[in-house]
């Protein structure tokens, strides 16, 4: 839970994610891996176990914000950074670097209306001096620990996502992880920390091209309804797009999990995530698996 | 007015780059400019297999291989079918804007003039909508289709005919100046010495995507790439300054983020900060909207660090776009000196 609140409370939007990549490298420094990044902005930890192949876990690093396009009197004009739904991000607070101001939407706003309707009131004439265009905000309070293990709040799923993949990477990497590597071959594990993750998985595609790995096992969240029950930890995709998972790495994750007694659910829907494509798509044409944190309306089941 | 960077010889330049007939697909007269412009000056010129012209350019204390790229294609038309009468119906190659009857014309590589044609005003039913493009053909005066035939022009593309013009104020008229005015910048910078070690990338069909960006992108496999191009200037009167999205006149834009990229931050700091320490002006979008070739280099290989210089333009995407040469000279003296220095 500690790393978990952590990740949750390091806010991360895309381009600004120096917090949440300090986070993760205090926690990944007792495994002694090597640390990487590229030009886009994804940062790699890779540790070379043995002989075998090159597994590589992916997550988002980081969650939707805004950022500052102009500045008038006290009011902050905003541009959209990933996704972020303003019916869910009305009245938030929004913090930059130097300033903090609630997004205000039109009175008549509904599931069509843009970020770039809003904007950020300061109530500080002087905010220019504070906050230049350019600045990226964050959606503050963005994770909040609810009762029985519920945590809601604005990129719950994603950070969630995250944490699976550090916490992942951790298991495989302690003794009794070593079995795990040897058994499926394993001689080198990458987590790898998919930069602009919300804006249309722009690093998933370098990413690949950047490490060449053999397997990928992409972890991502899944706005899911309320089709799947909370008993359902995981959900393995089959397919996504069009594009469909490498069948035996599926199994495989499928096998682990029913040995292992953890519970999930098999689908071919869509959430509409391109990373799975774009990791696919990669010159190595590695082997993709996806395994999805079942997200409902911006709320997580923990466990 | 005079000039350091765009005098006579620079804005002759221009002019002619402006004028050629370029519209994605059909980028050949520009390509052929730009070929006799700097083969003197590189090491290597080449075309690739899409089309690109490549050249590149040792540097004197090489630390960087940087990459400049400008596209060399513009917005247009293409002839889809020829009618009875003969006029030709065509479709749009990248995203033109839609006041077009009465927008002079040139089709295929013979240069055929026309005009766009469209059913007197006095017809139409709704007087206040624009025609959309299925409801407009292009008149080239042939008599019948068998005369329009002849000239076997299907399948040719189509370009906006308007002359190059100097304005008040030291502002410029033309087609095209997304991206001819990259084209020239990048052709002017190739004749420059530089410490790094320089590549030109002028890419084919960036309307219709990108197509040739990443091919391009590959081929070099740059440190770093900076992007020049025409932009967006809405700062027309009525317009609330927050949607100007940025001005003629002040300066160079380099932008944090475009519809497609989010600019690498380090790089875009830098240009910004070298601008500002040398009274070059520069200025960044107000709106977060369109895209470049950056989107497409950004993601090749493993991953690209990317920034994007560009000229203010009016009424982008017409057949008459205006910006400053004032802001050219900006954009210039920025580029130079940034990759020069290349402190990212």
């Amino acid at each position: 839970m500690s790393l978990f609140e952590k990740i949750c409370n390091c806010p991360s939007v895309p381009s600004e994610n120096k917090g949440m990549t300090a986070l993760i490298r205090k926690e990944l420094a007792p495994y002694g891996c090597e640390e990487t990044s590229d030009g886009i902005g994804n940062v790699f930890f890779s540790k070379k176990t043995g002989e075998g192949k090159h597994v590589m876990l992916c997550a988002p690093l980081d969650v939707g914000g805004v950022v500052a396009t102009y500045i008038e009197g006290s009011k902050i004009y905003v541009g959209s950074l990933g996704k972020s739904s303003v019916m869910q991000t009305a009245f938030t607070k929004v913090v930059f670097e130097k300033a903090q101001g609630v997004l205000v939407a039109p009175d008549n706003y509904c599931g069509s209306t843009a970020v770039t309707d809003c904007y950020v009131e300061t109530y500080d004439k002087n905010v220019s001096d504070k906050v230049k265009q350019g600045d990226k905000g964050y959606f503050d309070g963005a994770v909040s620990f609810l009762e029985n293990g519920v945590c809601w709040g604005h990129g719950a799923g994603e950070k969630c996502a995250l944490y699976t993949a550090i916490d992942g990477i951790c298991r495989l990497l302690d003794l009794q992880g070593q079995a795990v590597l040897e058994k499926y071959g394993v001689g080198c594990v990458t987590v790898a920390l998919l930069a602009q993750s919300s804006l249309m998985s722009r690093g998933a595609l370098t990413a690949c091209h950047g490490k060449n790995p053999d397997e990928v096992i992409l972890i991502s969240a899944m706005n899911c309804g309320e089709k799947y029950s909370p008993d359902d930890k995981y959900i393995v995709k089959l397919c996504d797009k069009g594009v469909c998972c490498d069948s035996s790495l599926t199994q495989n994750i499928c096998v682990y999990f029913d040995e292992t007694g953890i519970s999930y659910k098999k689908t071919v829907e869509s959430d509409g995530d391109t990373a799975l494509a774009s990791l696919s798509h990669a010159f190595s044409c590695p082997a993709c698996a996806n395994i999805c944190i079942p997200v409902f309306h911006n709320r997580v089941v923990i466990r | 007015m005079s000039f350091k960077y765009f005098d006579e010889k620079g804005l002759e330049l221009l002019e002619r780059l402006c004028q050629s007939f370029g519209v994605s697909g059909y980028e050949d007269e520009t390509a052929d400019i730009i070929v006799k412009e700097i083969k003197e000056h590189c090491d290597i010129v080449m075309k690739d297999s899409v089309g690109n012209i490549i050249a590149s350019k040792k540097g004197t204390a090489a630390t960087k291989k940087i990459m400049l790229c400008a596209h060399m294609d513009e917005v247009g038309f293409a002839v889809k079918h020829i009618n009875d009468d003969g006029t030709l119906d065509f479709d749009e190659v990248g995203m033109v804007n839609t006041v077009l009857p009465s927008k002079k014309v040139v089709v295929g590589r013979d240069r055929i003039k026309g005009v766009i044609s469209a059913r007197p005003i006095h017809l139409c039913k709704d007087k206040t909508k624009a025609c959309a493009v299925s409801d407009l053909v292009i008149d080239i005066g042939a008599k019948n289709k068998e005369e329009a035939q002849s000239l076997e022009l299907l399948g040719e593309g189509v370009c906006f005919d308007s002359d190059f013009v100097y304005m008040q104020g030291g502002l410029v008229k033309a087609k095209a100046l997304d991206d001819r005015i990259g084209c020239a910048i990048l052709c002017m910078l190739a004749k420059e010495s530089f410490r790094n070690d320089m590549y030109f990338a002028f890419t084919v069909g960036e309307e219709l995507g990108s197509v040739g960006a990443c091919a391009a992108t590959h081929r070099i496999n740059p440190d770093v790439c900076i992007v020049v191009e025409g932009t967006t200037a809405s700062d027309l009167d009525g317009v609330p300054e927050k949607d100007k999205v940025c001005k003629v006149r002040h300066g160079a834009v380099c932008p944090f983020m475009d519809g497609g990229t989010l600019y690498d931050n380090e790089m875009y700091t830098c240009i910004h900060d070298y601008a500002n320490a040398n009274n070059l002006k520069i200025q960044v979008k107000t709106k977060i909207a369109g895209g470049t070739d950056a989107a497409r280099i950004q993601r090749s290989l493993g991953g690209v660090k990317t920034a994007v210089v560009s000229l203010p333009c009016r009424y982008i995407h017409t057949s008459s776009s205006v910006a400053a040469i004032e802001d050219m000279e900006e954009m210039y003296a920025i580029l130079k000196g940034v990759c020069d220095e290349a402190r990212f």
